[in-house]
């Protein structure tokens, strides 16, 4: 029997890389790989915790609402990313600062 | 079990690798696959963890709707470079043994297995009765959640100008 722990170490592993990746980067389409694999991260640790301590069905039914959010949020957030690049001719967000100061 | 043990393990492992493969690759392109490797990975430590729909769930819309579309904004928006076919007999036998290595595997696993009926799987029609009793509110909101999205991408990403147009 896998103890819990261990998939609740993979999904920390993960926010861990999703939160650098949000972080760091400067690529908008790696912004996106990086929030995509924090909504991962935070689904497999719903799972985790009702596939060990729930006897029902609730937990696989929120990630099923999860997932579903998250598509969805990704084509919004690609639609901007498509329209930013029309502008700006790239897709660096360091180079969109013309909202700052 | 040590197979169980042996199988979170090589799955967590793809997983985690998949995700520091796309942030990190040179090539953004590669970077859009591995997160669908990623989600694939994510799809195993559901099936790992008894929760097979949701497992199919994430496959059918993460791995088919939200990373393939991630791959069209990659190709649309120019990052990756863009490949010509380039003759590589090493690479070409290799992918053929790969694949019939992974074949044989399942094959086997398949074959040698005794799949009974599950003696207290999962409730699925427990998800079933949640979205229509309890969660049906939740349900309708989702609907309308993907209508606004829908709409509010088209919108944003429509060319209304011919001046545009004639840009893109």
């Amino acid at each position: 029997m896998i103890p819990i722990t261990w998939y609740l170490s993979v999904s920390a592993i993960l926010f861990a890389i999703g939160a650098y990746g949000l972080i760091t980067k400067r690529n908008a389409m790696r912004l996106v790989f990086a929030i995509e694999i924090l909504i991962g991260s935070a689904n497999l640790n719903f799972i985790a915790f009702n596939s060990y301590f729930f006897a029902d069905t609730l937990g696989q039914t929120f990630v099923l609402f999860s997932i579903a959010l998250g598509a969805s949020e990704a084509a919004v957030i690609l639609a901007i990313i498509v329209v930013a690049f029309r502008l700006h001719r790239g897709v660096d967000v360091s180079e969109l600062k013309s909202l700052e100061g | 079990m040590i197979e169980e043990d042996i199988a979170f393990f090589v799955i967590s492992g793809l997983t985690v690798g998949a995700a520091i493969f796309s942030l990190e690759s040179r090539n953004v392109i590669y970077g859009a696959i591995a997160l669908a490797f990623t989600f694939l990975g994510l799809a195993g430590l559901f099936i790992i963890l008894n929760a097979t729909f949701i497992a199919m769930f994430q496959i059918i819309v993460n791995i088919g709707a939200v990373a393939v579309l991630i791959l069209f904004t990659v190709m649309l928006v120019g990052e990756g470079t863009f490949f010509r076919e380039v003759r590589n007999p090493v690479a070409r036998s290799t992918g053929i043994i790969a694949a019939v290595v992974l074949a044989l595997t399942l094959g086997i696993s398949f074959i040698s297995s005794s799949f009974g009926p599950l003696g207290s799987g999962p409730n699925y029609t427990l998800i079933g009765t949640y979205l229509t009793s309890q969660y049906a509110f939740s349900i309708e909101i989702l609907a309308l959640v993907f209508g606004t999205a829908l709409v509010g991408a088209l919108t944003l990403a429509k060319l209304d100008k011919p001046e545009q147009q004639k840009a893109q």
